[in-house]
Order: C-alpha cells, then sequence, then structure tokens
C-alpha cells in the first residue's frame, strides 16, 4: 500500500514537472521571456559545455570543464536577464526580426528527490525559422536540479545543457534551452 | 610583374579595385574562382595563426587547428619538446590522419592501412609493412612523413607556420607590428610570454565570406553603434567585468595618447592604435563587477608601469579594440580572433582568450566569464555582428548585386606617415585606413609569381595603390 | 608454477585488449620475430616492442612499431 501510495506520488510529480518544463518552452516560444526568467531561482547556474571530439574511452575529457575551460554558456541568472534586455531591446540585429522558436522537451525522467529538490533529465528539439529560408536546430539533452516554489511550482536551480554540436554550426544561439 | 588573373569576362583582377573612387568590386568577395585563387596565393604563402603553446604543455600533446581550408596536426614533440605542424593527410591514399579535437599521442596511425606517424611527422609503420605478401618490406619510410610546414615559429607563446619556404622570417613579416604583437602576448605586468590560453578554441561557422568579417573587422568604429545598439542600449557594458584588464581606452588620470586607424599598405596589417606619448603606462581604473578582480589588475600595472617607467609603451590596439596581423588574425590584448575560410561562402571563426599564467582562480575565472559572454555565437557583442557578416554575402551574390561595388573610400587620402611605426599609415580612427591596407597587400598576393615578388623579401615593392 | 596469462587479442574486446597491453608484455610475430612491449600508443593497432628475435637480425635490441594482425601472442 505504502510503495503504491509513493508508486502514484512519483506519477504525480512527474506531471507536475513535465508541466513545468512544457510551460518553460511555451514560454519561450512565445517570446514570453521575463516570465520565463520568473521561473528561474536567483542562484541559478545555467551551464552549456563545449563537446569534444575524443579518443574511445577517454570520455571525461569530452566535456570542456565548468572550472577550468571556455564554455558556451556558464553563468547565472544576472547574466541571463542581461541577455533578455538585450533580446527585448528591439535593435538586436539577429533577433530582428525575431526567430520563430519551436522548442519541443521530451523523455523527462526523475533521476532523484531530496526534500524540496529534484533532479530531472529531460531531451530537447529546438527548431529555429527566420527571414524567409533560415533554419537552424539545436537538439541535446539537460540535467537539470529543480527546487520547489509556492508561487510558480518550481524554480530551475542548475543545468547542464548538453549540446549535440562539436563546431557550433549555427552563425548565433540566441534562445535559451 | 603581373601574373594574368582572370575573375569573370577578361577582366583583369586589377580591375576590380578602384583605387581613385576608392571601391572594391564584390565579385571579389562572391566568386569561387577568386576564393580558390586565394587560398593558392595567398594561404599557402602568409604566415597564419595555428594557437598557442599553453594548449600543448606536455610532450606528446596535440591539437588539430588549420590552415586556410586544411587541417593541421601541432604536436609537441616526446623527445626534443619542439612544437612541428603537419598537414594532417595521410601520404598513403590522403585520409585524415587525427580525428580528435586534441589528445597526447605516441604516434598518430591512420585508421585506413594504419600507416603511422611519430611526433616529428617521421612514418615509423605500415600495415603489413614487413609481409612478404605486401611489401616485403620494401616501403620507403625516410620519404613518405607528414607533410610539414615550410617554417614554424613559436612568437612569445603564440605559435606560427607557412607552407612557403620563401616567404620571410615571421619578425619581418610583422615589421613594424613586432613589438605590438609581443606586447600583446606578455602578462598585464609586462612578463614576456606571459599568457595561459583557455582552452580549447571556441568554434562556430559563419555563412559568408572570409573577407567580409576577415578584412572590414580589422577597424570598423562606424559600424559599432549601429551594429551593437542593443548592447549598449541594454546596458550590458556596465553589468560586470570589462576588457580584460589591460590597455583600456580609460585611466583614472588623464595619459598622454593618441588614437588613430591605422594601415601598413605594404605587409596588409593595420587596425585601432593607441599611440602613447609618454613613459610608462596609464594609471589602472577600477572597473570589474567581480570582487578582488580590481585589485589584482591594479598591482600588475603598477609593476608593469616600474618595468616601462623610462620606456614608451609599445603601439597597441585600445581596450577591446585589436590590430590585425595579414590575413585574418584580429589581435588584442588578451585574445586572438581569426577566420579559417572553408568555401567562397562560409568561413569558420576561432577564438583563444587568455589570462596572466600567474593569476589566481578568481581573476582567472572573471576573464574568462568575460570571454564566454563577450565573443562567438553567444557573445553579447559578437552575435549583433554576425548577422551582418551573414547577410552581406547573399545580399552581394546575385547577378545584379555582385556588378556594383563596395565603397572602401573613408578617410581615403587623409592619412600620414609617421616615425613611430615606419611605413605606416596613420588616420582618423573611424577611417577605413586599415581595411584599405588589407586590399593593397591583398591584391599584391593575388598578383604576386612568388615571395620575390613581395615585400620585404623584394624590399624595393611598393604595394600601396591608395 | 602457473602458466603466464595470454591475453586474447580476437574477438569483440580484443582491440580495447590489444590498446591497453602493458609495458613488459612479452609479444611474438608471426614472423617468428619475439620481444617485449616497451610502450603502447593505446590506439589499437601498434604496439612499441624491443626485439629479442627478429626475421632481421639488424632490429634485434632496437624497437619497432608491430602492427596488431602481426602478433602472434602476447603473454604477461
Amino acid at each position: 500500500m505504502v510503495e503504491t501510495q509513493n508508486a502514484l506520488e512519483m506519477v504525480v510529480l512527474r506531471h507536475e514537472v513535465e508541466q513545468y518544463l512544457f510551460k518553460e518552452a511555451r514560454l519561450l516560444d512565445e517570446r514570453r521571456l521575463e516570465e520565463w526568467l520568473d521561473l528561474l531561482a536567483e542562484d541559478l547556474h545555467y551551464w552549456m559545455p563545449m563537446r569534444r571530439n575524443v579518443k574511445f574511452g577517454d570520455w571525461d575529457l569530452e566535456f570542456t570543464s565548468m572550472d577550468e575551460e571556455i564554455n558556451w554558456f556558464d553563468e547565472g541568472k544576472d547574466i541571463l536577464a542581461g541577455r533578455i534586455r538585450q533580446l527585448n531591446t528591439g535593435v538586436h540585429w539577429p533577433e530582428e526580426p525575431v526567430s520563430r522558436f519551436e522548442h519541443i522537451i521530451s523523455n523527462v525522467e526523475l533521476v532523484s528527490v531530496e526534500g524540496d529538490e529534484i533532479r530531472v533529465n529531460s531531451k530537447f528539439f529546438c527548431y529555429q525559422n527566420r527571414l524567409q529560408d533560415e533554419v537552424n536546430q539545436f537538439v541535446g539533452r539537460r540535467e537539470d536540479l529543480l527546487r520547489r516554489d509556492p508561487d510558480t511550482g518550481f524554480k530551475l536551480v542548475f543545468r547542464k545543457l548538453i549540446l549535440a554540436q562539436n563546431v557550433m554550426l549555427p552563425k548565433v544561439l540566441n534562445t535559451f534551452l | 610583374m603581373v601574373a594574368i588573373i582572370r575573375a569573370r569576362g577578361d577582366r583583369s583582377i586589377r580591375d576590380y579595385i578602384d583605387p581613385e573612387r576608392g571601391t572594391v568590386s564584390r565579385e571579389l568577395y562572391v566568386n569561387p574562382d577568386i576564393f580558390e585563387q586565394e587560398m593558392e596565393q595567398i594561404f599557402q604563402r602568409c604566415w597564419l595563426f595555428l594557437g598557442h603553446e599553453s594548449q600543448i604543455p606536455n610532450p606528446g600533446d596535440f591539437i588539430i587547428s588549420r590552415m586556410g581550408t586544411e587541417e593541421v596536426i601541432v604536436v609537441r614533440d616526446r623527445k626534443d619538446n619542439q612544437i612541428r605542424a603537419f598537414l594532417n593527410s595521410c601520404r598513403h591514399r590522403g585520409m585524415k590522419v587525427v580525428r580528435y579535437d586534441q589528445g597526447n599521442a605516441l604516434i598518430f596511425t591512420c585508421p585506413f592501412h594504419a600507416w603511422t606517424y611519430d611526433t616529428t611527422g617521421r612514418l615509423v609503420g605500415a600495415g603489413f609493412q614487413h609481409s612478404p605478401e605486401a611489401y616485403c618490406g620494401t616501403l620507403p619510410k625516410e620519404q613518405w612523413g607528414l607533410a610539414e610546414v615550410a617554417q614554424f615559429k613559436n612568437f612569445y607563446g603564440s605559435l606560427w607556420a607557412t607552407w612557403d619556404p620563401k616567404a620571410p622570417s615571421f619578425e619581418e613579416y610583422l615589421g613594424p607590428f613586432t613589438e605590438s604583437l609581443r606586447h600583446c602576448l606578455q602578462a598585464s605586468d609586462g612578463t614576456d610570454a606571459g599568457l595561459d590560453m583557455f582552452t580549447p578554441f571556441q568554434r562556430h561557422r559563419l555563412p559568408t565570406n572570409w573577407k567580409v568579417p576577415g578584412f572590414t573587422s580589422v577597424t570598423d568604429l562606424t559600424h559599432t553603434a549601429m551594429t551593437h545598439r542593443s548592447a549598449a542600449a541594454a546596458r550590458l557594458h556596465q553589468d560586470r567585468g570589462s576588457k580584460g584588464g589591460r590597455d583600456r581606452a580609460r585611466q583614472a588620470t588623464p595619459f598622454p595618447m593618441s588614437k588613430y586607424a591605422i594601415g601598413d599598405h605594404n605587409l596588409g596589417h593595420g587596425g585601432m592604435c593607441t599611440l602613447y606619448h609618454q613613459n610608462g603606462v596609464p594609471e589602472y581604473e577600477e572597473e570589474w563587477y567581480e570582487a578582488g578582480v580590481d585589485d589584482y589588475f591594479r598591482e600588475a600595472t603598477a609593476r608593469k608601469a616600474e618595468l616601462l617607467a623610462d620606456k614608451i609603451m609599445a603601439p597597441h590596439g585600445w581596450g577591446g579594440g585589436h590590430f590585425a596581423i595579414f590575413p585574418s588574425v584580429m589581435v588584442d590584448s588578451w585574445r586572438l580572433r581569426w577566420w579559417q575560410p572553408h568555401s567562397v561562402g562560409v568561413v569558420e571563426r576561432w577564438t583563444l582568450s587568455g589570462v596572466d599564467k600567474t593569476a589566481p582562480k578568481h581573476v582567472r575565472d572573471a576573464v574568462r566569464h568575460y570571454s564566454e559572454r563577450f565573443n562567438g555565437p553567444v557573445g553579447f557583442f559578437e552575435s549583433d555582428d554576425m548577422e551582418n557578416w551573414n547577410y552581406v554575402f547573399p545580399a552581394s551574390q546575385g547577378a545584379r548585386a555582385r556588378k556594383l561595388d563596395y565603397y572602401f573610400a573613408n578617410g581615403k587620402g587623409l592619412g600620414k606617415y609617421n616615425d613611430r611605426l615606419p611605413g605606416v599609415v596613420f588616420n582618423g580612427s573611424y577611417t577605413e585606413e586599415a581595411q584599405r591596407a588589407r586590399f593593397s597587400r591583398w591584391l599584391a598576393f593575388m598578383e604576386a609569381a612568388s615571395w620575390d615578388d613581395l615585400y620585404p623579401v623584394n624590399k624595393a615593392a611598393d604595394h600601396r595603390i591608395w | 608454477m602457473t602458466e603466464p596469462k595470454k591475453y586474447v587479442l580476437s574477438g569483440p574486446h580484443g582491440a580495447l585488449t590489444f590498446m591497453s597491453l602493458p609495458e613488459g608484455t612479452k609479444i611474438t610475430t608471426i614472423y617468428g620475430g619475439a620481444g617485449e612491449i616497451t610502450a603502447n600508443p593505446g590506439d589499437g593497432a601498434y604496439v612499441l616492442v624491443r626485439f629479442t628475435e627478429h626475421q632481421d637480425p639488424a632490429v634485434v635490441g632496437t624497437e619497432e612499431f608491430v602492427f596488431f594482425n602481426e602478433v602472434r601472442e602476447a603473454t604477461e
């Protein structure tokens, strides 16, 4: 009975987490960037390492180090807020006219629950369509740490973005993943 | 001597630049035949930037870099500790020997027929080399090593190479910019070869011709207000950090200096230039958001001031500004950014940022994070550049558009020579002097039969066209 | 007395085993050569061997990279 109870709780939690992740994606696609920012914890760490081509087995060398190397993103909420201020100036040329972004989130997987904190993995497919024929695709997976929050349900505390690129093929990455 | 190079129809390549009007035909940016000739005439001859010694500190360490459209293996030898560079193409059937971005190797083994090379490029093995049914031990290994660059230079930690044995020495190639590059590779306390570069290379693709960013961004101050309006409006500069903590545009107290756009028409180098009129260095002004970073740079600047108390600092780009080394490397006091051509309409941007070797962790982190948010496809500043550099190409490529010319006459004829950098034209900081110098040198390379026609191998050559 | 360990260099784990053969491993070749590994580049293709016996007497006492396909046996 206890186990059934736990299983049910986990299904509900998974549902809540999914709703949070889906809402995040929708806010980005609807260009409600400041509302998206509200979903992030003040102490957020947003990290997208670069990925190297490495020899079989040298997996510890694949991702750039958060402590010592150059990453695509390695920043907090204040910098993300600055990016959003820039996107909202109306004169940020790679987003003027603005792109049609569609973030698709799937493979949501609860990894662990400890008190208020939930580790959750998911995958993203972000399609960008811009001007007449400019198309970019950002595909990868995320390892998130969420914290329960009385206002928004959850807040994002940590996100590792694992993008399936070596050389960044699009000229600009101007959305959040 | 003028080689016969035909671009389109029967005009010679010289006809596509009009020094009187100050124009360059768009044809030179969009024509694939011109691109192929550039790879031969320019990228096979010039000194090109490969990387930095701090990326390969240990024997056997290697990185993959590029020279023009081709990959090279840059490796520190296991025995003599020398750094060498080789074309990443197996001598047997041309397979890409190394497909890893970096690593540590005893040998480089081709995955096709297992020809294998040591860290001096020597062929040291091949599958079935002793087999009586194959090579029977007759493979002349000493003749089939990897193709090595003709000349290699470790210049205060920065690594450069050329494929042309007739190219002048690297210092001659730099000419009056030698001390400026040396200055940029110093730590903020003035120690030579004082930088550690953050790994790895930041690399991304941009669909445009390499000369659009490679020549235009040499000095282009008239673009800043418009292109980067969003960064200024969002007050991103004031958020955090600054331009690497060295050689800023601002000082706490006035320091006599002048700012110019400069161009060396014979060598093709040029850019933004601060000329100092007094010994020593400007007083440090606080600018870092992160705690303790200003303290470090203030102390380092004080040590540098002692070192240069009775010397004038070498001219160099100011603040986040830069000077550029022909054909496509931009240098400032904490990073090198350069353009790797892929095809007439595709270029790859590479960035390498550095910090003082002796900087403590909090300073390293501050500079690294600044670099991450400034440069490249996610950079506050450079993402704006990418849009403009990108759409120049399709909008210039059409049958009608390519018949038009680009305007390069901003400040033409107003520049003056200055004894401080002999041979270099000094002009107003918002002029396109450096871009014109690029094209003087570009044309010289495109027309030259060999380095014998080119300055400084030919000391009498005068390549200035405008 | 136990038999020295013989490495299995064929099959799905053969290449990974070959990549990690330690220095000191005894090698015999299909040409009748014998020697000891002095370095393993870890590329799965070669090991560097100092030869005690070789079809070419000049190679005895020197080192040569040996291709995996020419190794008869590798023993501890």
